[in-house]
C-alpha cells in the first residue's frame, strides 16, 4: 500500500485538499473512507467533480476502504487517503492499514468541544480517539495547507 | 394540486462564501443600489459543510411558505457549494448559481421582480458569464 497523505478533515473533499494537496503530493487517487458519503448517490457525484480528471477517486465505508488497502487493491497508486474523523481514522488502522504519520487538518467547532489549534476543536470522544492513535504509535500532524507550517500534536492530546 | 414556481411570491438571495466575500458583495451592491430587503450573506468560516447548510436553512425559515431562494456561491467545488447542493436537494423553491460576481449580484436585484424564478437562475449566471471579459481598449 501506499498511503502518502492520510487526512483527518470534516470537510472531507474540499479547496484545501484540491488546490494545495493534490499538487503537493501528486496522488493517483483520493480515497474517500467515510459511511455517509458511500451511501450518498449525490454526494459522491459531487466530491466526484470536485477533483482533476487526472486524479482517480473513489468512495468506501471505513470499514471497505480498511479492507481495499490492507488487501493492497490500490498497490500501483499513490493515496491521499481523507477521513472525517479521529475515530474513522482509528477505525481505519483497526483494519488493518498501516500509517505511521496522519494530518490533522481540519475538525471545525462542536458544540462541547475545545480549540486545540485554529482548525482543530476536540470534543471528548475525538481526543479519545487520538490518543488512541498517538498510543499505536501514529505521529499527529496538524496542517491545513501544504505552505502553513505542520505542528506535532502528539503531546497536545494525551 | 401541483404548485408551481410561479406562486412563489418574494424571491430572496443567500450569498454563501469563503471569508467575508459575501458580506461585502451585499454591502458594496447596498452603496450602488441603496437600500434593499432579502438579500443575505453567509460565510463557510470554521464551519462544517453541514453546518453551513443549517444556517442556510435558518435564514430560509424566516422566510413565508411561499418564497423562493437563489443561493448565490463563489466555489462550487467546496464546502459552499456542498451546503447548498445539500439545501437545493431538499427544497423546491431554492436554486444554486455558482461563481457569483458583483454584476450577477447587481441583476439579482434588478431582476427577481421581473423574472420568473424558474428562468432566474439562467439570467444570472448568464449575466455574471458575460461581465467576464478579456479586454483591449483598442476593441472598445
Amino acid at each position: 500500500m501506499a498511503v502518502k497523505l492520510a487526512r483527518i478533515d470534516d470537510r472531507l473533499i474540499h479547496g484545501q485538499v484540491i488546490l494545495g494537496w493534490v499538487p503537493s503530493v501528486k496522488p493517483d487517487r483520493i480515497v474517500v473512507a467515510n459511511d455517509r458519503v458511500a451511501g450518498s448517490d449525490w454526494e459522491r457525484k459531487f466530491y466526484s467533480s470536485c477533483v482533476p480528471p487526472e486524479v482517480n477517486v473513489s468512495f468506501a465505508t471505513v470499514a471497505e476502504a480498511a479492507r481495499q488497502i490492507s488487501a493492497d487493491l490500490y498497490q500501483t497508486e499513490q493515496l491521499i487517503v481523507l477521513l472525517e474523523s479521529a475515530q474513522d481514522t482509528l477505525a481505519l488502522i483497526g483494519g488493518g492499514v498501516e500509517l505511521k504519520e496522519v494530518n490533522v487538518g481540519g475538525l471545525h467547532y462542536r458544540e462541547g468541544s475545545v480549540e486545540l489549534l485554529p482548525f482543530v476543536f476536540l470534543v471528548h470522544e475525538e481526543r479519545n480517539a487520538l490518543r488512541e492513535l498517538v498510543k499505536r504509535g501514529v505521529t499527529l500532524s496538524a496542517q491545513d495547507v501544504p505552505s502553513n507550517p505542520a505542528k506535532i500534536i502528539n503531546s497536545l492530546v494525551v | 394540486m401541483t404548485r408551481t414556481f410561479a406562486d412563489t411570491k418574494m424571491i430572496s438571495a443567500i450569498v454563501v462564501t469563503h471569508g467575508r466575500l459575501g458580506a461585502e458583495f451585499v454591502a458594496t451592491a447596498h452603496k450602488i443600489l441603496g437600500d434593499f430587503s432579502g438579500v443575505y450573506s453567509l460565510s463557510n468560516e470554521d464551519k462544517t459543510p453541514q453546518m453551513l447548510a443549517e444556517e442556510i436553512e435558518h435564514i430560509m425559515d424566516h422566510g413565508g411558505s411561499d418564497d423562493a431562494f437563489i443561493l448565490l456561491v463563489d466555489f462550487l467545488y467546496g464546502s459552499c457549494g456542498h451546503a447548498t447542493l445539500a439545501v437545493e436537494r431538499n427544497h423546491r423553491n431554492v436554486h444554486v448559481v455558482s461563481g457569483v460576481n458583483l454584476p450577477m449580484l447587481l441583476a439579482f436585484l434588478n431582476k427577481r421582480n421581473e423574472v420568473p424564478f424558474a428562468r432566474l437562475p439562467a439570467e444570472l449566471a448568464a449575466r455574471g458569464r458575460d461581465s467576464i471579459q478579456s479586454v483591449d481598449t483598442d476593441q472598445l
